[in-house]
């Protein structure tokens, strides 16, 4: 009786640990998804080639960084070709004048 | 066709470039240039037009086509050097290199013209934000280069001429009779290239009407060919004329072209000395099995015996040597025609037929071939 009284004292404290262990690592791995989640949404949203622009990155790690939880967002390198030819007020600004040229040709070609 | 701001040529649409193949390799694995903020460095060494060189960017993912389309007339413009080279304008002697690539050259279609860009010749500018498409667009592709003759008959621009009625009833386009087979000499089967077990070995296109017809109207009207469907006059005139003889009507013809370099600004530029509406028949000058009609539409092109004087006086020395009214196929296809109309449309009408007396008398020799000496009569 005090065999098994013991025994059963010391199952509790082991099935407490290993609940306690499991909700820690829920809670941890709940955290990071939620501190990565930005990234991958927008990876997903613009296909392989296309990264967050430099300042939304710096966004995201300031606040990951606010949270305390030290966790680094990782970022693919940046592709200025996009960042550019998708943004057409950029290209805009940067294009030359449109000219014009009138036809030097006479006749139907 | 619009001209586009020179921003709208070349901004991509993420959403739709990036979801597709092509946008899953980099921009500097075709384009190079350098990974930078500001337009200048970032196009140091870029590469605009990467299918220039097919088989360096498109050749390592298309490797067949590729190599089948580099023999097409699109890329091999040897359908220009043919009529040239015929009318005595030397090959590898440079006023001829220079004018043809001043005013012919520019003609070239690279993959890209075709697959993601208006062509370099007029201008270029994506058509759908880079996204690259398997079939071109009749607008923004074909006709922007075939569109004073070909666009405009098909599409019914002339006044008092309706649409060829496989656009007008058919809103059929023009990769739905010329396939990439065709455009890419990639032939889909055997009997479109081997007329017969006496030609094995087919040599590239040198012009247009080389070899079978691709497309032909029997593809798709098989038993109006052969005769087969009910009709007394497909009976009587199948293979005696061309499809086009009774079906067409109206097309463009041009004369006295003259090249030359601008004075003001130093492009290169033309001169026609007019272009006209007219339906002529003529004899056929390339009868073969592919083509076995006696009769056939002739269209007039713009040659001269001084169209190249700018850059040396007697390039075409052989003016005589290739008929100027040349074998044609209207794209303005019609059910009924005045040539359908009634048997006196063209028998026995000296207005329809090519006759000596519509040849300007210095070019009645180069035509001599194609001249109906002889007006059919009623039977």
């Amino acid at each position: 009786m005090t065999q098994n009284n013991r025994k059963s004292f010391s199952k509790i404290p082991a099935t407490i640990l290993m609940i306690l262990g499991a909700v820690l690592l829920l809670v941890a791995v709940s955290c990071r998804a939620v501190v990565t989640q930005p990234s991958e949404t927008q990876a997903v949203e613009s296909g392989n080639t296309a990264v967050p622009d430099s300042a939304d990155a710096e966004d995201d790690a300031e606040s990951s960084s606010g949270e305390g939880q030290g966790l680094v967002v990782e970022s693919e390198p940046s592709n200025q070709c996009l960042s550019c030819h998708t943004d057409q007020q950029a290209l805009m600004d940067t294009a030359g004048p449109m000219v014009v040229l009138e036809s030097e040709n006479s006749g139907e070609g | 066709m619009a001209p586009l701001e020179p921003w709208e040529k070349v901004l991509i649409d993420e959403g739709a470039f990036l979801s597709t193949v092509h946008g899953k390799i980099s921009c500097q694995e075709c384009h190079q240039g350098q990974q930078a903020p500001d337009k200048e460095t970032a196009h140091i060494d870029l590469i605009p037009y990467p299918s220039d060189d097919p088989e360096a960017f498109c050749g390592e993912c298309h490797p067949n086509l590729v190599a089948a389309a580099e023999n097409s007339l699109h890329a091999t413009l040897d359908g220009y050097w043919t009529v040239l080279t015929t009318r005595g304008v030397p090959e590898n002697h440079p006023p001829a290199e220079e004018m043809f690539g001043n005013h012919c050259a520019g003609c070239h279609a690279s993959c890209g013209d075709c697959h993601v860009s208006r062509p370099t010749s007029v201008d270029g500018g994506f058509i759908d934000g880079h996204v690259f498409n398997a079939e071109p667009s009749m607008t923004n592709n074909c006709t922007a280069c075939h569109g004073s003759r070909i666009g405009n008959e098909y599409m019914g621009k002339h006044e008092d001429f309706k649409a060829d009625v496989h656009f007008r009833q058919g809103r059929m386009t023009c990769v739905d009779c010329h396939t990439g087979h065709e455009m890419h000499g990639t032939p889909a089967n055997c009997q479109e290239c081997h007329e017969g077990p006496e030609s094995n070995q087919i040599p590239p296109p040198d012009h247009r009407y080389d070899g079978l017809q691709t497309p032909s109207c029997e593809s798709c009207h098989a038993t109006v060919v052969a005769g087969n469907d009910g009709i007394f006059m497909h009976e009587q005139h199948s293979g005696t004329l061309s499809c086009q003889v009774c079906h067409s009507v109206s097309y463009t013809s041009c004369d006295g072209c003259h090249v030359s370099l601008s004075e003001e600004t130093g492009n290169p530029v033309f001169e026609t000395e007019g272009s006209y509406l007219g339906f002529y028949i003529g004899m056929n000058t390339l009868q073969s099995y592919a083509r076995p009609y006696e009769y056939v539409p002739v269209r007039h092109v713009p040659i001269s015996q001084t169209s190249f004087d700018y850059y040396e006086p007697g390039l075409v020395s052989n003016f005589s040597d290739k008929e100027t009214w040349v074998y044609t196929t209207p794209h303005n296809i019609q059910r009924l025609t005045p040539q359908t109309e009634s048997c006196a449309n063209c028998h026995g009408n000296p207005e329809i037929f090519l006759t000596a007396d519509n040849i300007a008398p210095d070019e009645l020799e180069a035509n001599r071939e194609v001249i109906v000496e002889v007006i059919p009569s009623l039977p």
